[in-house]
């Protein structure tokens, strides 16, 4: 019997800066990897960073207030400030 | 008459006379840039009539005044040559030492802006994507329920839309990301995600931080 494995895309954190974004890949059955993620969230979100939870085509996304594991990817962006 | 640069020359009693110049050298001095050729064991001196040996590693010239003065100014035009090298040197380094910088940063640059464009583009459904690569700018839902514009840019590009879609009057908005991060500025492509992805899921905390004009 021929086994066939689907390798999933990792789940991407994606941070807004000068080189255009910085991204942070993991995994969410690596606990060691969503750890890192859930940290680097943190961290970011701790500089006054926002955070979105996005999908394809800009389907069911939100506001993120707290750490998503399971989002497929998150978008971080510095705090607005009125122009 | 040979040319003589006596800036080179390590002398402790070098004196100028009228028509009289007296060396000194020692055996670790070179002759770099002299054209006196000749030679004895410490240096290369032309013995030439003029020249006399007063003592060992002494030589006396006897020269005229006139010849003295127009040495004194080859040496002098010499060093401003010499000197005048070096600076043109230096300038020309620190030319090609900005260009190189340059090109690299505005690579960098051009990098940052492909890398935060793809992020912008894939946060539009189809329609949107066409929209805006045949217009050039976005069209989002708010997440309260209005439309807006954003235009290219980070600062006051950001239109309110009837629901015709044409721009409301008193209806532009300003509010970006802070452009800067420790290293360097955002690329503006970065500001629209950042307003699209505020106006989509937090339209009433756009419009709280946005001045209107």
């Amino acid at each position: 019997m021929t086994e066939t494995i689907v390798e999933t895309p990792a789940n991407v954190l994606k941070v807004l800066d000068h080189t255009g974004d910085s991204r942070l890949e993991w995994n969410p059955r690596n606990a060691d990897e969503v750890a890192a993620a859930h940290a680097h969230f943190d961290t970011m979100k701790a500089k006054g960073y926002l955070a979105y939870k996005v999908a394809a085509n800009n389907e069911a996304g939100e506001l993120l207030r707290k750490f998503d594991p399971d989002a497929r990817e998150i978008i971080m962006s510095p705090q607005m400030v009125g122009g | 008459m040979p040319t003589v640069d006596w800036a080179g020359w390590q002398s402790s009693t070098t004196y100028w006379t009228t028509n009289t110049t007296s060396l000194m050298w020692t055996p670790e001095y070179t002759t770099t840039g002299y054209t006196i050729t000749g030679g004895n064991s410490y240096g290369s001196i032309s013995i030439t009539p003029n020249w006399s040996r007063s003592q060992p590693n002494e030589y006396i010239y006897q020269a005229p005044a006139q010849t003295v003065d127009e040495w004194r100014t080859l040496v002098r035009q010499s060093e401003d040559a010499r000197r005048e090298r070096q600076r043109e040197r230096e300038r020309q380094r620190l030319f090609n030492e900005i260009v190189e910088h340059d090109q690299a940063a505005l690579q960098v640059r051009e990098r940052a802006r492909d890398r935060a464009t793809e992020t912008l583009l894939g946060l539009l459904n189809p329609d949107e994507r066409a929209a805006y690569e045949q217009d050039g700018h976005l069209v989002v839902a708010g997440s309260a329920g209005g439309r807006y514009r954003i235009d290219p840019g980070y600062q006051q590009n950001v239109y309110e839309l009837d629901e015709h879609g044409n721009r409301r009057a008193g209806g532009r908005l300003c509010a970006h990301p802070v452009m800067h991060d420790d290293v360097g500025a955002l690329p503006r492509e970065d500001a629209m995600v950042a307003q699209l992805l505020m106006l989509r899921y937090n339209e009433p905390g756009f419009l709280a931080i946005a001045n209107r004009s």
